[in-house]
């Protein structure tokens, strides 16, 4: 496998493949239990959810020179958690297909971009895009300990078993 | 930035991210280290355990030396200051490994066992990545513990560690 376009188009699905998951999980508990303060760096699980899209908002607006919205890291972009779950598959549906366009060439591209905490970055985009993704496997590493701390089983979000999840679902097809 | 090159960004990464990690956990009262939280394999002491054996059983697969390594609960080191000189090693281990990348060899498939005896075979560009995934994601699970137990959040961000290492 390439780096660049292939590695970062498998790390879009395997994003939407999580993040699924981990809302069908978060859809079991009540509305009580995913906002309270859980003393995570974003508190409660509806907080951290929240975090991420913000997160990723910020990210994809900049990488395609559009604004993005987002005033500060802890906002609550959706208080209601079915609204906030739709805006999460259409914002993981941009990310793949940002991540399918993507071309070889593009690997080259240094963005430049204010942070909101530490000044101007000039970073490679692989490193933004792995930046990114690293990113929302750490805040569901978060909600995942929180979910677990609930009394329920979480799902298991490990990109091999998503990856032998595709390769199962493309060897029966 | 090609393939090895990012691999050899995240392994100097994964081993930033640990610092930080266990010298918030030193701060930590070995009762509050071994805690009983509800996370997945418990405490963080227990789950600091646990990053440790899949990391040595992957690096070894790959090495295809003998791991040591018998369950995905095992507690390797009771102790803290002992799991952190364990863990320094391994980290050390995995800069070499992506050291020594070649750009033709990085997705060369690895044959292994998986720990029922299983035969098993995966490329090798596929096991980095989802090793380093795996060690963010459970860094987040002890990062969530460690704000719970009343430590300060501590930013873990690849970019903050790029940002870091070019003021260096």
């Amino acid at each position: 496998m390439e780096l660049g376009v292939q590695y970062f188009r498998t790390l879009a699905r395997y994003n939407a493949w999580a993040n699924i998951r981990l809302y069908d999980a978060c859809a079991q508990l009540s509305d009580t239990d995913r906002r309270r303060d859980r003393k995570a760096f974003f508190g409660s699980i509806h907080g951290t959810l929240n975090h991420l899209l913000a997160g990723d908002r910020i990210w994809m607006g900049r990488i395609q020179h559009r604004e993005h919205g987002v005033t500060r890291l802890d906002e609550i972009l959706f208080d209601d958690f079915e609204e906030l779950r739709t805006a999460r598959t259409a914002e993981d549906r941009g990310i793949l297909t940002y991540a399918d366009g993507l071309a070889a060439e593009d690997m080259l591209t240094i963005l430049e971009y204010q942070s909101f905490t530490a000044g101007v970055g000039k970073t490679p985009l692989p490193l933004i895009l792995g930046h990114m993704f690293n990113h929302q496997t750490h805040h569901r590493g978060q909600a995942h300990a929180m979910l677990s701390q609930t009394g329920m089983t979480p799902p298991s979000l490990d990109l091999l078993f998503y990856l032998r999840e595709m390769e199962d679902a493309a060897s029966t097809a | 930035m090609n393939t090895v090159e990012m691999f050899r960004k995240l392994a100097g990464f994964n081993a930033w991210a640990n610092g930080k990690i266990y010298e918030s956990c030193a701060a930590l009262s070995d009762d509050a280290l071994r805690e009983d939280r509800g996370a997945f394999f418990g405490s963080i002491l227990a789950t600091l355990n646990h990053l440790l054996v899949v990391d040595r059983g992957w690096i070894s697969r790959v090495e295809g030396v003998e791991s040591g390594v018998k369950s995905l609960d095992q507690i390797l080191h009771d102790d803290l200051a002992e799991l952190r000189r364990a863990r320094e090693a391994e980290d050390a281990r995995l800069i070499r490994l992506c050291d020594g990348l070649t750009q033709d060899s990085v997705d060369r498939v690895v044959s292994y066992e998986f720990m029922d005896g299983t035969p098993a075979e995966t490329p090798l560009d596929v096991i980095l990545i989802t090793l380093f995934n795996h060690q963010t994601h459970h860094r987040g699970q002890i990062h969530a513990m460690l704000t719970q137990a009343g430590r300060p959040s501590l930013d873990l961000d690849i970019i903050v560690h790029d940002f870091e290492r070019e003021a260096a």
